[in-house]
């Protein structure tokens, strides 16, 4: 269960059910994985409204993901599982074995100390990044 | 027992940067493999078919229980940086075609302001080149 039910302590808890972020295990960012985002209100690059009702809110860093994976045939272990303000997945840092950290989109069940890979051989499970082409078309175990 | 692959964090284009199946506890599955494309069902629903060669996770993404969080104040949007807005339905006839009528009466169907259909209406362009790629639309839940 990692959703929570509160109690009416005060009216804002009496309907709200919270995650509990229990796979979390830090809440500090890497700090060479962020960046200062400035927030848009709504607005695109010439200062006109594209989505109306934006604005406000808590500030935010932006962390740095690491979408293409292309870091190749070299192993990572899982860092840390985080939270992310920009996202609605949490993500996870992993450091490679030639020492470079980045940030990935956290998948379901990874754990700290776990190992992923990307490449074009790897076998197909939780975390490793392949080709379409090498995925295979079914498998025996879910993930 | 036999299952699909689940994949997240699956590329568009090559070598663009995974783009499909990036937000909490949503995932794909290969279906198929045909010529150079793979056949992916995608969150939506939509079955499309994607070049063999781009990039994907394996497993779905974290967080699969965000959908079922309820915030609980209005306040609670604000930080998340959506401010509030009027409804049509509880608008004057005169403001909008989902105004008016007595009490909480419906507002008929979703429309906007100016009498346009805003949910069932298809608005996808039919003459977008990726429309050969796509082979079922996605599914209205």
């Amino acid at each position: 269960m990692a959703v929570k039910k509160h109690n009416p302590v005060t009216p804002g808890t009496r309907f709200r059910i919270a995650n509990t972020f229990a796979e979390l295990t830090t809440n500090r960012p890497e700090k060479s994985l962020t960046v200062g985002k400035s927030s848009t209100g709504g607005r695109n690059s010439t200062g006109q409204t594209t989505v109306r009702y934006r604005g406000g809110g808590h500030k935010r860093r932006y962390r740095i993901i690491d979408f293409w994976r292309d870091k190749l045939e070299i192993p990572a272990t899982i860092k840390t599982i985080e939270y992310d303000p920009n996202r609605t997945a949490f993500i996870a840092l992993v450091a490679y074995a030639d020492g470079e950290k980045r940030y990935i989109i956290a998948p379901e069940g990874l754990k700290v100390g776990s190992t992923i890979i990307s490449g074009d051989k790897v076998a197909p499970e939780v975390g490793n990044s392949l080709l379409l082409r090498d995925v295979p078309l079914g498998t025996l175990t879910q993930y | 027992m036999f299952r699909l692959v689940r994949l997240h964090n699956i590329e568009l284009h090559l070598c663009k940067g995974a783009c499909i199946a990036r937000s909490a506890g949503t995932y794909a599955q290969l279906t198929a493999k045909d010529g150079k494309y793979a056949v992916l069902r995608m969150p939506s629903g939509e079955t499309r078919m994607v070049l063999l060669a781009c990039r994907a996770t394996v497993g779905t993404v974290s967080n699969a229980d965000h959908s079922l969080q309820t915030l609980g104040k209005a306040g609670r949007n604000r930080w998340l940086g959506r401010r509030p807005h009027n409804r049509g339905v509880v608008m004057n006839p005169v403001d909008h075609p989902m105004g008016g009528g007595e009490g909480r009466s419906s507002g008929g169907h979703p429309r906007s302001r100016k009498g346009l259909y805003a949910k069932g209406k298809k608005t996808r362009n039919v003459n977008k080149a990726s429309s050969k790629l796509i082979i079922s639309r996605k599914k209205h839940k």
